[in-house]
């Protein structure tokens, strides 16, 4: 791509021979706009130029810079699967940048540099069992992994899904979820945190959920993402039944501006999240020694 | 292409005057330096000093004269708003105090001056303030009756020599941050250097003693020392006895001796044996600089005449390397009062917005910082307003006629600094929309409004400063600009020379907190209490930086102790309950911090909702500054 | 390659500087007259160019990574929902001449981080390409310098294309690439001889021997500094002590010829249009790592000061600049209201390790 000013040693040109967009914002048109839970929408999105749509190959777990025209820019995990499944972003408004895209109608151009970041093991965890873990728009980052895993539903063992939200409202990807529902090779334990009428799941955490799933340890990776205190009493359970830290998988979030490892906004101990992350194991998150 | 070239000037966001360079092209500004060769700043600059260059490239700045029409403002001539300013000046009585003049604290010297001539001669008005006077005005007395002109003694540049170092109340690295850097420097060379401070702030850990008083009785511990210094003088007879000699000082002993040690500890916390042990450094030392804040968060008039006493007590008054400097948070604070721009006493344009049936009906107001205006439905009520600034702000909305004026940068101007170091800025950006310097501007309306002035440059205006200023008779531009500037001569004062105690009365405050309102409240401090915040908001870095504290705390915090947050059940973020004795209440965010001592909590100052519904109603606390107290109740 | 050498004349220095002029846009010491500070700026003439000057006050670092710069200029449409971008960054040829040993190792650091790693930073490479760098030995240490502590002075050994050296005869041109070997070959410079190799040497050892104690001293304890920093040895204790001092200025970050972080930030101007902004950013911010939403990492300041050593004397940065972060310029000690500068902080941990003894 034209764009690229990469060295090449990254990890979409490595194994694609397809660069991210580095420098310039590409154009991107919003098609569509969903109200996914209070504050969060849902951007379908398209390449108006074909060429760059053609090359723009993503990894699960990976993230796009986004530019609001007027506001800045600012990053977004890919919740789309990399094969067949629409180009979109949830966002949840929570500053200037993010006010200023939810303000937005279908029909307006964003700006999109990336794809950036290392991405969730795919190929190596053939064979395993997945666990995902989610509490609340923690399963943004989470969807591509599963939609792609459910793609390749035979090359996986079990694969079961926890997650968690406050409220029946608040939890994000519906149709989804109810897709996965009925998904006979989808295990789903769907929680929220108090009784509500006309709820019919679970109630309560979402790490008590892991004894009611019944999730398997040996050979298997958990993809964990959410809150700090839900990620840390997740994290306690899978340790105390014996996971290794390498097999507990999750995400880093930092202030990020560049996207490219040059800012250094995103240090973590001695990694940039935006290149070294932000997927990352525990073990290797405990030896960053910083605050998650 | 124009070469890219390094231009020194003073950096004008605080008090200090720092030097400074300013990397451009003669048309816009690409970068800061800090300047090694000047005597205060020493090639220091603090973050506000460091981003001056963001802040002389934002777009958000008045570009040409606007008047209000329909409503709307709308783009205009300097011909047609000056003619229409003059012309409406001319219907309102100045002499019956129908006309207020407000000037800015940051203006140059050339312009403060001007403006006095304007509101003086042509609206024959004697109504007339600066933006964060109260404080400064009580500083400027206590020192013209210690020392017999209303000025700083001594240079911030004795901090860098002398023997002891006295800091009264001030978050001095936050306000000041190249003088706290500067006495921080001389406790590391040996100097001792002694906070008193009700919290614990930066320079109290950087200092070798840190008094933790109770809020409230910063005076008395002065004063306290003072008794102590003094019972040392009188066992050591053959010291100068000429003290004894100085008006006032018989009253001063006296009430020192009242003091009483069992009353002191009571009222604030601190044992007599720790200040006389005090006094013993004091008494020893050969050179004394004292340091206390200045302006609309400064000390009371009782707190700053104990200063002034026990700096004449001292007796190292005389020292070339001794100090007493009230510290400006802003710029030209001092040159303003210089330039006659203060208001008379109990005569002030605040006093006249703030009073409903005063005669006030026109105010020209310059460069309104703050982003809380006082009496804001008084002045949308005036017939008249005028406002004249380089940035754009919320007090255009009030206006009926608007000017731009340059930034520090686009003109030649002499600013003060809380030292009375007079210093010049030239001119090193041409004002990208021909924008007329203030004082060309108020000698053009002047001209309109049929007086001829015949200024032609602020070089010009300058001797006229010179020639109608006391202090300013030695300087011009000339000689100010081969150097860091100079010191205005406190010789121009015919009291010169002569000192004297001022009166003071011993109080053991008594903490207006009650059992049900068991906290003191108080005001004003807080890291990112910066005066000028509508500048800082018109940068990029430093404004990220005073939103952090907006951003973790969006309803504004209350600062408590660790201790108390303990006693009442909350944690650092929590929205609490606060409601005060005369029962404003709000409901505000709890920050914990082990600076702050039991049974005291702060709010800072610039939360704008939190002034305006909370604190308003106090209007003396707002007045009094650094040691007001509010007795509150926090409520989970 | 063989390093080719020769001699030049005062009035050959000059001749060169006038004659890059035609090409470049050259960028030299030169000492502001009124102030008598020293700045690394563009040469109005030849004359203003003072090699025998002393450190630069701000490091070269501002040419190639200008404090702040426009990089996007974009205007959105919101009726047609249409964009119209434009780059904003251009490249000029420069030649920085007479850069001071550790400015040089402060680019070479630069361009490991900017250049290196995975991708490409397209604005520095912008302004980065065609320039020709060359340097000058220090004769002598100016005060707080201690790049002999750091390998990175007094003389240079790696990254440029021309170097000079001020020797009894004139000046030592060495030769250290071939953009500067065809300069070079272009004129007819009297080739050095052996003789000057040695008084070279000489001229280098002697400034070696010029350097205070303590930075000769302080040689040894960067080692180990470093590897307390990398393993996290340090006391929390010392952060603090640290920590309290720091005035959260910026002034080390933005006088460091290594500190590349910047922010980047769109601002819209009175035309309606939106520029992107990138400038330079200093981690001793608190809002630097904050993150909308409360959250905060590094909110505590002995916490962001570790960070900046971190940055400067620790192992895993080091590998990416293939050299410690700090190239020993020292001006961070300059600047510094609070009282850790660099080598204060290599004092204080040192006085850590040594439990108060130096
Ligand atoms: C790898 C990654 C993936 C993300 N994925 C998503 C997602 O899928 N959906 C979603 O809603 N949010 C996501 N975020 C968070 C999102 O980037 C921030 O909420 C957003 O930057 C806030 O910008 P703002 O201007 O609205 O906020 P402001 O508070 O106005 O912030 C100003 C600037 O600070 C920076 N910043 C503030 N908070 C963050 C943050 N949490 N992370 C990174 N930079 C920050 C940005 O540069 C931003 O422009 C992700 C963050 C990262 C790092
Ligand atoms: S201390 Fe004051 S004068 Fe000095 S740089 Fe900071 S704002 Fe400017
Ligand atoms: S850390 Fe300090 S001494 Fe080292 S290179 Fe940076 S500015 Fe120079
Ligand atoms: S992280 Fe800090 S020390 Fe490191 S380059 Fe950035 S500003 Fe400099
Ligand atoms: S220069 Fe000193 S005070 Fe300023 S940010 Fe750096 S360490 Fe802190
Ligand atoms: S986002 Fe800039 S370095 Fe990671």
């Amino acid at each position: 791509m034209s764009n690229c000013h990469g060295n090449h040693e990254h990890g979409n040109c490595k194994t694609t021979g397809l660069c991210p967009i580095v420098t310039f914002p590409e154009v991107v048109n919003i098609d569509e706009i969903r109200d996914e839970i209070p504050e969060v929408k849902t951007f379908y999105l398209s390449f108006p130029n074909k060429d760059v749509e053609r090359e723009f190959r993503i990894k699960s777990g990976q993230f796009i810079m986004c530019t609001v025209f007027g506001a800045g820019e600012f990053a977004v995990s890919l919740p789309p699967s990399p094969e067949n499944d629409r180009f979109h972003i949830s966002v949840r408004a929570v500053g200037k940048v993010t006010h200023a895209l939810h303000a937005l109608k279908p029909g307006d151009k964003l700006g999109v540099r990336g794809p950036f970041g290392n991405g969730f093991p795919f190929d190596e965890i053939k064979g395993k069992n997945i666990i995902y873990v989610a509490g609340g728009i923690g399963l943004i980052p989470l969807r591509s992994s599963i939609v792609h895993a459910l793609q390749h539903r035979e090359d996986f063992g079990r694969i079961i899904l926890l997650y968690g939200a406050r409220s029946s409202k608040d939890l994000m990807y519906q149709p989804d979820i109810r897709e996965w529902q009925q998904n006979a090779g989808f295990e789903t334990f769907i929680t929220i945190d108090r009784p509500e009428e006309g709820w019919t799941g679970e109630v309560g955490y979402v790490n008590q959920l892991i004894e009611k799933a019944n999730v398997p340890v040996d050979n298997s990776v958990a993809f964990v993402c959410g809150p700090p205190v839900m990620f840390n009493s997740v994290i306690g359970e899978f340790l105390k039944r014996g996971m290794s830290e390498d097999a507990i998988i999750s995400t880093l979030e930092r202030q990020m501006k560049c996207g490219i490892g040059k800012c250094q906004h995103c240090a973590v101990g001695r990694t940039l999240v935006c290149t070294d992350g932000p997927v990352y194991t525990y073990r290797q998150i405990k030896t960053l020694g910083e605050q998650i | 292409m124009n070469l890219v070239n390094y231009k020194p000037c003073v950096c004008n966001l605080c008090g200090t005057g720092c030097g400074q360079f300013l990397k451009t092209d003669g048309h816009k500004v690409y970068g800061v330096s800090p300047l090694i060769a000047h005597p205060v700043s020493k090639g220091k600059l603090c973050i506000r000093g460091w981003h001056s260059n963001e802040l002389l490239s934002t777009n958000e700045r008045i570009t040409t004269p606007l008047i209000r029409e329909n409503g709307e403002l709308r783009e205009a001539s300097y011909d047609e708003a000056i003619a229409l300013v003059a012309a409406r000046m001319q219907g309102f009585d100045g002499a019956a105090g129908e006309i207020g003049v407000l000037a800015s604290a940051r203006s140059s010297n050339e312009d403060s001056f001007t403006l006095a001539r304007l509101t003086r001669d042509v609206f024959k008005s004697t109504l007339r303030g600066i933006g964060a006077e109260a404080g400064h005005r009580k500083s400027m007395a206590a020192l013209e009756h210690a020392f017999g002109y209303p000025g700083a003694h001594g240079s911030l540049t004795a901090i860098d020599h002398a023997d002891y170092i006295l800091v009264v109340g001030t978050d001095i690295t936050r306000q000041n941050p190249v003088i706290g850097g500067n006495i921080h420097a001389a406790q590391r060379r040996g100097a001792r250097v002694v906070t008193l401070s009700s919290s614990r702030t930066q320079i109290a850990k950087l200092s070798t003693k840190h008094f933790q008083e109770k809020p409230g009785t910063l005076g008395l511990l002065v004063n306290a020392l003072g008794k102590a210094l003094m019972a040392i003088r009188t066992v050591n007879h053959d010291r100068r006895a000429n003290i004894d000699q100085l008006p006032g000082y018989a009253d001063y002993a006296a009430a020192l001796r009242s003091i009483s040690s069992v009353a002191l500890e009571r009222a604030s916390g601190i044992r007599y044996e720790e200040i006389e042990e005090e006094a013993h450094h004091l008494e020893q030392a050969r050179s004394i600089v004292i340091l206390f804040s200045s302006g609309i968060s400064g000390l009371d008039r009782p707190t700053i005449d104990a200063i002034t006493n026990l700096a004449l007590l001292s007796d190292r008054m005389d020292h070339p390397h001794s100090a007493v400097i009230p510290v400006a948070g802003i710029s030209n604070l001092q040159g303003s009062f210089d330039m006659g721009m203060s208001g008379e006493l109990g005569n002030s344009v605040f006093k006249a917005l703030a009073t409903p049936d005063s005669r006030i009906r026109a105010l020209f107001v310059i460069d309104h910082d703050d982003g809380i205006i006082r009496d804001k439905e008084r002045i949308a009520a005036l017939d008249f307003v005028v406002y004249a600034c380089a940035y754009k702000s919320a007090f255009m909305e009030l206006a009926d006629v608007v000017f731009p004026l340059p930034a520090y940068n686009e003109t030649d101007g002499t600013y003060t600094a809380s030292d009375k170091r007079v210093q010049i800025t030239h001119k090193n950006v041409d004002s990208r929309h021909h924008v007329l310097p203030g004082w060309s501007l108020f000698e053009r309306i002047a001209n309109t409004s049929g007086q001829h002035w015949g200024y032609h440059s602020a070089t010009q205006v300058f001797k006229d400063i010179a020639a109608h200023t006391r202090g300013y008779g030695d300087l011009s531009h000339e000689l100010l600009s081969k150097g860091f500037g100079q010191h205005w001569n406190p010789k121009g004062f015919a009291g010169c020379g002569r000192r004297k105690f001022n009166a003071i009365n011993i109080e053991y405050w008594e903490s207006p907190t009650t059992p049900e309102f068991p906290f003191a409240l108080m005001i004003g401090k807080a890291q990112h209490y910066w005066h000028q915040n509508n500048l800082m908001r018109k940068t990029i870095v430093p404004r990220r930086e005073y939103d952090q504290t907006l951003w973790l705390y969006p309803q504004g915090y209350i600062e408590i102790s660790p201790d108390d947050a303990t006693r009442l059940k909350v944690r650092d973020k929590w929205l609490v309950n606060v409601r005060s004795s005369i029962g404003t209440h709000m409901k505000i965010a709890v920050k914990i911090s082990p600076d702050v001592q039991d049974g005291t909590a702060y709010i800072p100052y610039f939360i704008k909702n939190m002034i305006s519904d909370f604190l308003l109603p106090y209007e003396n606390a707002y007045a009094a500054g650094e040691e007001s107290v509010i007795p509150i109740q926090i409520q989970e | 390659m063989s390093m080719s050498m020769y001699i030049l004349s005062s009035g050959e220095i000059s001749a060169l500087v006038t004659e890059l002029q035609a090409s470049y846009d050259v960028y030299g010491p030169q000492v502001e007259p009124q102030t008598k500070q020293v700045f690394f700026d563009q040469l109005a003439t030849p004359a203003a160019l003072d090699l025998e000057a002393p450190i630069p006050s701000m490091p070269v670092k501002e040419i190639l990574f200008p404090q702040m710069e426009r990089i996007l200029k974009y205007k959105y449409d919101a009726e047609n929902q249409s964009v119209a971008m434009s780059k904003q960054y251009f490249e000029r040829p420069k030649a920085l001449f007479g850069l001071r040993p550790c400015d040089l190792s402060g680019i070479l650091v630069l361009d490991r981080f900017f250049l290196g790693q995975e991708f490409v930073d397209d604005v520095y490479l912008t302004h980065r390409r065609q320039c020709l760098l060359i340097s000058n030995t220090c004769l002598h240490p100016f005060p707080q310098c201690f790049c002999v502590c750091t390998h990175s002075g007094p003389d240079a050994d790696e990254g440029f294309d021309l170097d000079l050296t001020k020797l009894q005869d004139g000046y030592l041109l060495r030769v250290g690439s071939e953009k500067g070997q065809a300069i070079a070959d272009a004129h007819q410079w009297q080739v050095a001889t052996p003789l000057h190799a040695k008084e070279f040497k000489a001229v280098v050892d002697r400034s070696i021997d010029l350097f205070p104690e303590m930075a000769t001293d302080n040689k040894a304890w960067v080692a180990k500094v470093m590897n307390r920093i990398t393993t996290g040895f340090v006391k929390q204790e010392t952060w603090e002590y640290i920590g309290d001092q720091c005035f959260e200025c910026g002034a080390c970050s933005f006088v460091c010829p290594t500190c590349s972080c910047f922010n980047i930030e769109d601002t819209q101007t009175p035309c309606g249009e939106c520029e992107r902004l990138r400038m330079r950013d200093s981690c001793s911010f608190e809002g630097y790592a904050r993150m909308a939403g409360d959250h905060n990492p590094r909110q505590p300041v002995e916490d962001r000061r570790n960070k900046r050593f971190f940055c400067k004397l620790s192992y895993p940065q080091s590998k990416k600049y293939l050299r410690p972060g700090c190239v020993g310029c020292g001006r961070c000690q300059w600047v510094c209201p609070g009282d850790i500068g660099l080598p204060n902080v290599v004092q204080y941990i040192r006085r850590e390790i040594t439990g108060g003894q130096n």
